[in-house]
């Protein structure tokens, strides 16, 4: 490749700028600040752009560097040969309006297309072009001018870059460097998980700091659980002994306050006594004969026992005496049955029995006579809608039969129609005849061929179908015979017809004419009618005899009978029910009559046998009355003599006198000993007390059902008992609960502590893969350092002994790599193998450019090199030795030479007139 | 007949959030009591039957009488029957506050065996049993068994369900499976100590066992919405479902990055990528992905120092890779050769954890190579 011309449009301090190369070497002279830089950066430039590698949006410094100081526009130009080629590349650096496109030189054609671009949106021509990256490019081709400025600093600088060179192809990357860092990345996240304060040490010191927490809270819980399991159970067993412990108090209370009810009761008991003693005290002794006490109290019985019976039987007497009354009373009542006995009342019943019978039997006969003359009258009746027939009489009847025929058959003659008529019915029935006979031949033949067949062929059963046939034919038989007769019938009329067409017409008018006058004589329409109505007359006739004869038999019955009734009746009456006065003499019996006779005189026995009963009770009672008074008397004279002795009026004041004498001495004993007694149950406690504390022992005790009742001694000793063991209980639940307490200080949540384990391992884990991954980059940065030896040291040491020899004028012909990248020179005063580091720093300068130049020939570097100041430290004459190869080269590819010393304008122009361009700044 | 249900767990009041500031746990320890009220309020609201509170309702240690008078000031305005179950966070310990206060007729608290509460004017039976310890190793479901079917049987417990396949085999926290859960013959299972809720069995249609969840998330494993579950449970079907009642939740953003070379670069992505009412209500776990500048250093606290100003609380964490350009390391130069080593390790690797490490490897070896240290990331 070979730049051709470069147009600062707007580029640092270039404003329209134009720069023409020339093939080999160009040397661009100018003096300090004079723009070399910025020319090597505009090439950089426009080669690259000023975008950083991999990020779009972020530019490198240099385009702020450069910056136009004067012109509006920030972009230039470019103009290249490739090959055969040329190209122009023009160039926008302006972030706004960033852009660039290449053009064919040729034709000024846009072929930026053509070219692929990076994410940065970065078009690579040059990459295509120049076949390296900006960063090989930078490491390569481009030899940059040395930064630092103290010679030590400028040693150390080249001597980096030359072992950078060496080891890693980059004069600024640093393997070794690189390795340092990883090491101490390594160092300081610790080697080991024992390494103390070092990330993993720490990591895993928390993992194994949390496991053990969790250890311990388990072993923890695990205390805890038996103490806790320990303390439950103590808790119920505190909880059942507080329950004893109550029912016990209950029982006591209970007890306590049973007792004091006791006492309560007692005392009111005692309390009432003395009230009682105290107010009948009040009323002192009374003067009475005590000895008559038991005969008092005999005569009072006695007295008592006879006025009671006495009593009951004065009532007795009222009752006795009110039965008779009214017996009396309803026997008057039946005085008029006094002169019948039950010899009267069968004789009654006897004749009313008779006098019945006849009675029915007269009502049979009038029912009969009744229905004799309905028919009589019916007949009547009869008999007068046929008098006209009567009247016509059987000769009348029997013209009348004459005439019809004889006009039937004078109409059979004359009509013609008729034989027509008669000739269709003719041909109607030999028409059906012959179907029926058709029909009955082809059953008879079709179903017993059918039969035949399919008892063959399907089934044997089928066979019956010829039966059907034979059946439907004999069906059809008589009604064949039948139609033959009629049509038999048809054919004789049919003849008849034919030979009456002929009769007179006068002679049938004439016979209708008479016919019509009998049947109007007779009063009926038809012959037919005249018939039937002559067959009712006579029928009525016979009828009617009959009913008169039966009528007259009928009447001579009923005659008879009624006169035998009335006589039965006469005698029943008279002789019984009229002096009974039940009926009046005349008057019709009836069967509630005879019951009235029979019930009357059965009462009035009944009732005089009661009468004498009750009198006979009467006279008794009054026997036993005068006893009992006689006693009442003999007592009651008692009962005043011994009350009169004792001065008082009244029974009742005689026995209250004696009791109330014998109750007071007693009273008078007994008052004290109440006194005594109720002081002794009360003790030193009074009532309102004993009240009070009843009253809230009961609000204590409540509702629920008494317990049961114990002795209060018992209670409390069990009372005592129970609350030692639930004193002693607590006390033990109370240890636990302290020992509880104490191994639950200190110790975490279990969930909390798995959940920091957690966290701690999932730190861990990154500690150890981020160690993985330093040893790894480790590792393989020394892999590559071995394949930089292994491959690029061997290729190193070949190019390298042709550039130094030619860049050291020969002084030193060789140079290895040894295999840790260290570049090795024999030192030829002493034919000594030295580090190329230990040597001066001007050697050491040359063996660095020299590498550069081995380098460019290794990647077969297509662009021009650039050498900015290379030379500033060399000697004269290692300026022009270096100057010879810078020529050598730029004879093969185009060289860039910046510079603002004269010397290298002098050297050139001394030992190469002609053969370089010369660009003035 | 159906019974009304509020089911809720895993409050945690008076939880410790040693992970936010002094100011900031004492918000969101007040917050939690104000959740807890609201689902008294929805309990109410809803006219609610029987609240079932499935265990770790506080942190032991850190509760006291006065937090158990709170609970009980609101359990007592309720006409619902409380009933809990402690867990591991809140056992029954003999020194529990849950034992030395004087709780309202209508709250039952469960101990340590399986006891029957019955409710006859429910025509339901409440069972329940309670963590006395931190933890409990044994599978006290295994041989629990309702005692009449056909009752309304329901269960109240704080375990863990070791059913799924990713669960430890052994655990300290009343470890259950499914198939006890079936055997047992309940009909509904209130179940606690997952804080994110999840309906453990499901038939026909009818939620038979889930857990509640937490009714605020504590943490940034704990995504998603929070609340209680509410409704009927009958021996025709369960129908209920989960009603969120969380203020705050808990969110993971990817911010994708472009090559930024600043945190404060990272910072303005962040709250351009969040509207700023989401920025001031929850937590932000804020990942940043895609590229940054190989030499940005990714110091976790300045960032969240500078998004402090922006967000009510959030964490960062890196996620994104150093932008290189691959294509500028030549394979003749070490730094090429030791880039292309590591990508072709980087290729042929199909283990997950491991592509990561050779990934920070080279980003390792790159920063030491061009950047003379390693950046922290």
């Amino acid at each position: 490749m070979k730049l051709d011309r470069l147009e600062l449009t707007g580029f640092g301090k270039f404003v329209d700028k134009v720069v023409e190369l020339g093939p080999g070497l160009n040397l661009i002279y100018g003096p300090n600040e004079s723009g070399k830089s910025t020319l090597q950066n505009f090439v950089r430039g426009m080669l690259f752009g000023f975008k950083k590698s991999g990020n779009r949006r972020s530019y490198d410094e240099a385009l702020q560097r450069f910056q136009p100081w004067l012109a509006d526009k920030y972009q230039g130009v470019m103009e290249y040969t490739l090959g055969d080629r040329t190209y122009r590349i023009e160039r926008n650096f302006t972030p706004e309006g960033e852009r660039v496109r290449v053009l064919d030189g040729a034709t000024w054609q846009d072929i930026t297309a053509d070219f692929p671009m990076d994410r940065r949106k970065e078009v690579l021509f040059a990459e295509e072009h120049l076949g390296m990256n900006q960063v090989v490019f930078d490491n390569t081709v481009c030899v940059r001018q040395l930064q630092s400025r103290s010679s030590d600093q400028l040693a150390g600088e080249i001597r980096a870059k030359l072992v950078n060179l060496v080891s890693a192809g980059e004069e600024d990357i640093s393997l070794q460097q690189a390795l340092k860092v990883l090491d101490e990345e390594l160092r300081k996240l610790g080697q080991s998980e024992r390494a103390g304060k070092t990330a993993l040490g720490l990591a895993a010191a928390k993992v194994e700091e949390l496991e053990r927490a969790r250890q311990a809270a388990l072993e923890v819980y695990g205390e805890i659980r038996a103490a806790e399991e320990n303390c439950r159970v103590l808790q119920d067993d505190l909880l059942e002994l507080e329950q004893v412990r109550q029912h016990l108090l209950r029982q006591d209370a209970a007890a306590e306050a049973g007792e004091i009810k006791g006492t309560l009761a007692r005392v009111g008991a005692y309390d009432r006594k003395i009230a009682a003693a105290v107010s009948a005290l009040k009323d002192g002794y009374r003067e009475v004969p005590l000895a008559e006490k038991d005969n008092l109290l005999l005569a009072l019985e006695r007295q008592s026992m006879a006025g009671a019976r006495e009593q009951e039987l004065a009532e007795k007497a009222g009752i006795l005496a009110n039965k008779l009354e009214h017996e009396r009373q309803i026997l008057a009542n039946f005085e008029l049955f006094a002169a019948f006995d039950q010899e009267s009342v069968v004789a009654v019943e006897n004749s009313f029995t008779r006098l019945d019978e006849a009675a029915q039997q007269a009502e049979m006969l009038e029912q009969k006579r009744a229905e004799l003359v309905n028919l009589r009258r019916v007949g009547d009746e009869q008999f007068a809608a046929l008098a006209g027939c009567d009247r016509l009489g059987q000769a009348g009847e029997a013209e009348v039969d004459r005439l019809e025929e004889e006009i039937n058959t004078l109409t059979l003659q004359r009509w013609p129609y008729e034989s027509e008529r008669l000739k269709l019915n003719a041909a109607n029935l030999a028409e059906r005849l012959k179907l029926k006979t058709v029909y009955a031949v082809l059953s008879l033949a079709l179903g017993t061929l059918l039969g035949i067949v399919l008892g063959i062929t399907v089934h044997w059963s089928l066979g019956f179908l010829s039966l059907a046939g034979v059946l439907f034919a004999l069906a059809l038989w008589p009604g064949i015979g039948q139609d033959k007769r009629k049509l038999k019938d048809v054919r004789r009329r049919l003849e008849e017809a034919g030979r009456g067409e002929e009769a007179s017409g006068q002679e049938l008018k004439e016979k209708k004419e008479r016919l019509q006058a009998l049947l109007a004589e007779a009063g009926v329409a038809s012959a037919r009618e005249l018939k039937e109505k002559m067959r009712q007359l006579a029928l009525a006739k016979h009828s009617r005899q009959t009913v008169l004869l039966e009528l007259v038999e009928v009447e001579n019955n009923l005659d008879k009978l009624r006169q035998r009734v009335q006589h039965e009746a006469r005698e029943l009456a008279g002789r019984f029910l009229a002096p009974a006065g039940i009926v009046t003499p005349g008057q019709r019996v009836s069967r509630e009559d005879i019951e009235h006779f029979r019930g009357g005189v059965n009462t009035y026995l009944e009732l005089k046998a009661r009468q004498r009963d009750l009198w006979r009770q009467e006279e008794s009672l009054a026997g036993e009355r005068e006893k009992v008074k006689a006693e009442l008397e003999t007592v009651s004279s008692t009962v005043q003599r011994i009350l009169g002795a004792a001065g008082v009026t009244a029974p009742a004041e005689f026995l209250a006198a004696y009791e109330s004498n014998l109750h007071l001495a007693e009273l008078e004993k007994s008052l004290a000993g109440l006194k005594l007694a109720r002081a002794e149950v009360l003790g030193s406690q009074s009532v309102a007390l004993l009240e009070d504390k009843l009253a809230r022992l009961e609000m204590a005790l409540g509702q629920e059902a008494e317990p049961e009742v114990r002795k209060r001694e018992e209670i409390k000793e069990e009372l005592r008992s129970i609350e030692e063991k639930i004193q002693e209980t607590k006390e033990l639940i109370a240890n636990l609960q302290g020992i509880i307490e104490t191994r639950l200080q200190g110790v975490n949540n279990l969930a909390n502590i798995e959940a920091e384990l957690l966290e701690a391992w999932g730190l861990k884990e990154q500690v150890i893969r981020r160690k993985k991954a330093l040893e790894l980059a480790h590792r393989t940065i020394l892999q590559v350092s071995q394949e930089v030896q292994r491959e690029f040291a061997p290729l190193v040491n070949s190019h390298i002994a042709n550039t130094i020899s030619l860049v050291t004028g020969g002084r030193y012909v060789s140079g290895r790599v040894d295999h840790d990248l260290n570049l090795k020179v024999v030192v030829p005063e002493t034919g000594e193998v030295k580090d190329v580091g230990q040597l001066s720093m001007g050697t050491v300068d040359q063996f660095y450019f020299a590498l550069r130049l081995a380098l460019m020939e290794l990647i077969g570097a297509k662009f021009p090199m650039i050498l900015d100041e290379p030379f500033a430290q060399y000697d004269d004459r290692r300026l022009e030795t270096a100057l010879r190869v810078v020529l050598e080269l730029a004879s093969k590819h185009q060289a860039l030479l910046f510079s603002c010393h004269r010397r290298e304008l002098e050297t050139l122009a001394r030992i190469a007139p002609d053969q370089y361009t010369v660009i003035n700044l | 007949m159906p019974v009304k249900i509020v089911h809720a767990a895993d409050f945690h009041l008076e939880s410790s959030f040693s992970g936010l500031s002094g100011a900031m746990a004492e918000l969101r320890r007040e917050e939690l009591k104000r959740t807890f009220l609201r689902i008294m309020d929805l309990a109410e609201k809803e006219e609610a039957q029987v609240l079932l509170l499935a265990g770790d309702l506080f942190e032991h240690g850190r509760a006291g009488r006065e937090l158990m008078h709170f609970f009980n000031q609101a359990f007592s305005k309720m006409q619902a029957k409380v009933f809990i179950a402690p867990g591991n966070h809140d056992p029954g310990l003999t020194n529990s506050p849950y034992w030395s206060y004087q709780w309202s007729e209508n709250v039952h608290i469960f101990r340590e065996k399986f006891e029957a509460v019955h409710l006859p004017d429910l025509e339901c039976v409440v069972y329940g049993l309670g963590f006395t310890h931190f933890a409990v190793k044994d599978p006290l479901l295994a041989n629990f068994r309702v005692a009449d079917r056909k009752m309304l049987n329901l269960v109240v417990l704080h375990g863990e369900d070791i059913s799924t396949p990713l669960a430890a085999r052994s655990s300290n926290y009343l470890p259950f499976s499914l198939s006890e859960l079936a055997l047992a013959g309940a009909d509904y299972y209130a179940l606690g100590h997952y804080h994110r809720p999840r309906v453990v069995w499901e038939e026909g249609g009818s939620i038979r066992a889930c857990y509640s969840g937490s009714p605020e998330p504590l943490g940034y494993d704990e995504e998603g919405e929070h609340g209680v579950f509410c409704g009927f449970v009958g021996k025709e079907g369960n129908k209920v479902s989960f009603v969120r009642l969380n203020s705050r939740s808990y969110r993971t953003v990817p911010v994708p990055c472009g090559g930024e070379e600043f945190l404060e670069q990272l910072a303005d992505l962040a709250v351009q990528r969040v509207p700023e009412a989401e920025r001031r209500q929850d937590f932000f776990r804020l990942i940043f992905t895609g590229e940054v500048d190989p030499a940005l250093e990714f110091d976790r606290g300045k960032l969240e120092g500078i998004l402090a100003a922006h967000f009510f609380s959030c964490r960062v964490e890196n996620a994104a890779a150093p932008c290189h350009d691959w294509s500028s390391y030549d394979q003749r130069t070490a730094r090429g050769m030791f880039a292309a080593k590591l990508q072709a390790m980087l290729a042929e690797e199909t283990d997950p954890d491991e592509q990561e490490i050779i990934r920070q490897s080279l980003y390792y070896g790159l920063d030491a190579l061009n950047l003379g240290k390693v950046v922290e990331r």
